[in-house]
């Protein structure tokens, strides 16, 4: 009632949870501090692109040119740019199904095959983990959807923004200054229906981002004005969902994004229009003598092509995946053991050739234990193109008494470019490593505690050790595609941190969370030294909501983050500084027409103190975002 | 926690004269939320800070008010607009229109006299009366935050006079500072049952 969070999405919520801790799809997860970013949460901070919600996971280390397309390195590595293309990345996934955002070590979440307002709620993963037997070594963005009670239904929200700090009257005087261009719109509509054993949700998701930051422009001499203003995605979605012989899931999307695009290991923009098409189903069959069975297929595809531009462009290619696997978990007595396999095969296409690389990976885990003391053990083993390689990871969970539990975990994991189809950046870019043998070991130790059921509290501690990691050359200007054979620069380190977070329980008056993240280097290379700094160290994020009358709603939020330091970003080889962040936003929500209209005002950097994510990003200024969102039936 | 939340929850309710619970259900002297609509209509004089008093002059203008109660205090769209004319005519004439939602808390004064207090936000638009740059840049709009008083008496019984005095802040890159004092006349009414069943 107090968050528009209904009883379907609260249930669909607590699935979700009690299947990251038990099912056999996600058998390994390590300890950690759990960030979930629910339905209240999301509308309460007025986030209707898919990328914002990294605004919710402290300790991700975002960072952005251009607040449309985002990079984040949930263990603290050096960002895209300062670590080497074709590095491990992330992993995205949507109702347990593996989809592909990763471009050059960024992230196009605005193409996935779902909308913001069909996402339930967020888990954010940021230690090594096995989820449905994919290996994910840097963690994972998990996205749950919502189903909607059984009849048609709609959905429509509509949001505009500005930036302030135009130049108003004085664009006439001495006082004169840039003009700022506005912030969105970001829309996104569903259309759908649901039946008691289906549903379809048809959907279309909409932003428009404006690049005329001075900061960006000042990229452009001379030239400016040739260049895309803006960067716009659009992305028509189709999701469904089959109760017959167990459950299935199929998700569908078209994904266009025009505009500029900083590729970081060059250190230059390019004015390109990348196209996205996804297939996904995936489901559970009936448990048959026990055994459930699980199975996941996709095709993917991704279109890079020139925008017309006097940028040179170079990066022109299509990248293709095919993927299909299937898994069984069966009880034995008091144990529960799951196995599967799949097969990956990625295709490049770029100046007239091709190339493929495939793997296969299977895995199998155990779960043993009662309720008061259980162990996780998972292995898996990958077979690409560069051989072999073995993963483990094991856990063992106490619960200490019903509202307060502690996990040790242990990982060792490895990179998998030919499963995470990393390997393509760096072979559109002509700088492919020899060896593909980066590999994180990771201990860690967490605790959770609900206390009075109002409020729930967890604490982790973590130490990662990354071995080879490989690190970005001086960029290669122009960018060419011409191989180059020297190795690439290659660096280890012991990163050490650890993590808090409260967050309110239940529906009363007041909501909200605060977490807090430190991760820093505790000894390595001194390469890796210098360059782990853009990432920032520590980052505090806190939001409390209260709703003081009835169907209105206030929110407060407050982020904090160390300044970065980009080696080689600056004019020959300098080092750029981009300054700490202290910003505080404010949102007023009133709901109307018996809850099926939400009016949202929200501002952001109410204090206007320099925010910037990315040493030649945009800085963003105090800004404004009126938004509207319609849901019918409420 | 339960305590603190629950505590805090009292403190909001005894400080805003609300009986306290889930709800917060106003007291039976407060007006029912969206209950009546009030607009109210007037003249209104702007006074801008020095800096930009060298570049330009305000005219009068004039302002559109409706307001309704709410749950707590009431809520009110404002727009007001007025010319703003070039000092020396060096630069082209523009006009500025605010658009703004603002809160205000009532209290009774004496008699049919009654003040408010309160805070706004919103946008100005400028109009740039210039026909030489593109058509697109001729009007431009920037964030406004600001606090507000006034004092209204009941003349009869559903109309009223007004005096209002607002401080708005325009977030430009170089910041604008309005005063305005605006007057007027409201008209009250009970709110339509279509509006109030969609306010609520």
């Amino acid at each position: 009632m107090a968050s528009g969070f209904s009883q379907v999405r609260r249930r669909r919520v607590a699935l979700a949870l009690l299947g990251l801790a038990l099912c056999a799809g996600a058998p390994a997860l390590g300890a950690q501090t759990p960030i979930v970013i629910r339905r209240a949460e999301i509308e309460r901070s007025g986030w209707n692109r898919i990328a914002e919600f990294l605004e919710g996971a402290a300790g991700w280390a975002v960072s952005s040119v251009d607040g449309a397309t985002f990079a984040a390195s949930p263990d603290h590595l050096p960002q895209p740019g300062e670590s080497a293309a074709g590095t491990a990345q992330w992993l995205v996934f949507v109702d347990d199904q593996p989809v592909q955002t990763n471009m050059f070590g960024l992230h196009l979440l605005e193409l996935l095959p779902v909308t913001p307002g069909e996402i339930d709620s967020v888990v954010f993963v940021r230690v090594p983990a096995v989820i449905g037997g994919t290996p994910a070594p840097r963690g994972a963005m998990r996205i749950y959807t919502s189903r909607h009670a059984n009849g048609s239904f709609a959905r429509l929200t509509y949001e505009h923004g500005d930036e302030t700090g135009d130049p108003g009257p004085y664009r006439y005087t001495t006082l004169q200054s840039p003009n700022l261009e506005k912030l969105g719109p970001f829309a996104h509509a569903d259309l759908g229906y649901a039946a008691p054993s289906w549903n379809l949700d048809l959907g279309v998701h909409f932003t428009s981002l404006n690049t005329t930051d001075s900061i960006l422009q000042s990229r452009f001499p001379g030239f400016s004005s040739q260049v895309p203003q803006d960067v716009m995605t659009v992305a028509p979605t189709l999701r469904g969902e089959l109760h017959a012989f167990g459950r299935h899931t199929l998700l569908a999307g078209y994904g266009e994004q025009r505009g500029l695009l900083l590729v970081p290991t060059t250190t230059r923009e390019q004015s390109l229009r990348s196209q996205a098409t996804s297939v996904g189903i995936g489901g559970a069959l009936d448990s048959i003598a026990r055994t459930v069975i699980g199975y996941q297929a996709a095709v993917w595809s991704a279109d890079v092509r020139e925008l017309d531009s006097p940028l040179p462009f170079t990066i022109g290619h299509r990248r293709e995946l095919g993927l299909a696997s299937v898994d069984a978990q069966r009880a034995f007595g008091g144990a529960t053991i799951a196995a599967g396999a799949g097969g990956y095969k990625w295709r490049l296409a770029q100046n007239g050739g091709t190339r493929t690389r495939t793997a296969a990976r299977e895995f199998a885990s155990v779960r043993t234990g009662g309720a008061r003391l259980s162990l996780v053990a998972t292995g898996v083993l990958v077979n690409g193109s560069r051989g072999t390689t073995a993963d483990a990871l094991g856990s063992v969970n106490v619960a200490i008494d019903t509202s307060t539990a502690l996990t040790i975990s242990a990982a060792t994991m490895h990179e998998h470019p030919d499963i995470d189809g990393t390997w393509i950046d760096a072979a559109v870019l002509g700088r492919e490593a020899q060896n593909e043998n980066t590999r994180f070991s990771i201990g860690s130790v967490g605790f959770t505690r609900r206390l009075a059921g109002t409020l729930a509290i967890g604490v982790d501690a973590r130490a990662e050790h990354v071995g080879d990691w490989r690190l970005a050359d001086a960029p290669i200007l122009p960018v060419t595609s011409i191989g180059d054979a020297s190795p690439l620069e290659m660096a280890s380190g012991t990163f050490a941190g650890g993590g808090v977070r409260l967050e309110s329980v239940g529906s009363g008056v007041w909501q909200g969370s605060l977490a807090y993240d430190r991760m820093a280097l505790a000894s390595g290379d001194s390469s890796l030294r210098e360059r782990v700094h853009s990432s920032p160290s520590n980052e505090l994020r806190g939001q409390l909501a209260a709703m003081p009358v009835r169907d209105f709603r206030l929110t407060a939020t407050v982020d904090v983050m160390d300044g970065t330091a980009w080696p080689g970003f600056g004019s020959d080889s300098a080092t750029l500084r981009v300054p700490a962040i202290s910003r505080i936003d404010a949102s007023a929500e009133k709901w109307l027409w018996s809850r099926r209209l939400r009016i949202e005002l929200l501002f952001q950097n109410l204090l206007n103190r320099p925010e910037r994510y990315h040493p030649y990003g945009a800085q963003w200024n105090l800004r404004w975002h009126l938004m509207g969102s319609l849901v019918l039936p409420p | 926690m339960s305590r603190i939340a629950h505590g805090a929850v009292l403190a909001l309710s005894a400080l805003l004269g609300l009986s306290p619970g889930g709800s917060l259900k106003a007291q039976t002297a407060r007006p029912d939320a969206f209950s009546s609509l009030t607009i109210n209509v007037g003249a209104t004089r702007f006074q801008t800070d020095s800096r930009l008093s060298r570049y330009y002059s305000p005219q009068t203008g004039f302002v559109v008010e409706a307001s309704t109660p709410f749950e707590l205090g009431e809520l009110a769209l404002t727009g007001e607009r007025a010319t703003f004319t070039s000092v020396g005519g060096v630069n082209p004439d523009f006009h500025g229109t605010l658009a703004l939602l603002a809160w205000r808390y009532p209290t009774r004064l004496f008699g049919g006299v009654s003040a408010r207090l309160g805070a706004h936000a919103g946008v100005m638009q400028f109009s740039f009366q210039d026909t030489l740059i593109n058509a697109g840049l001729r009007k431009e709009r920037e964030l406004v935050m600001g606090v507000s008083g006034s004092l209204e008496a009941r003349i009869l019984s559903r109309l009223s006079a007004f005096i209002m005095g607002d401080y708005s802040h325009v977030w430009l890159h170089v910041p604008v500072h309005l005063a305005r004092i605006s007057a007027g006349v409201g008209y009250t009414t009970p709110t339509p049952g279509w509006l109030r069943d969609f306010l609520r």
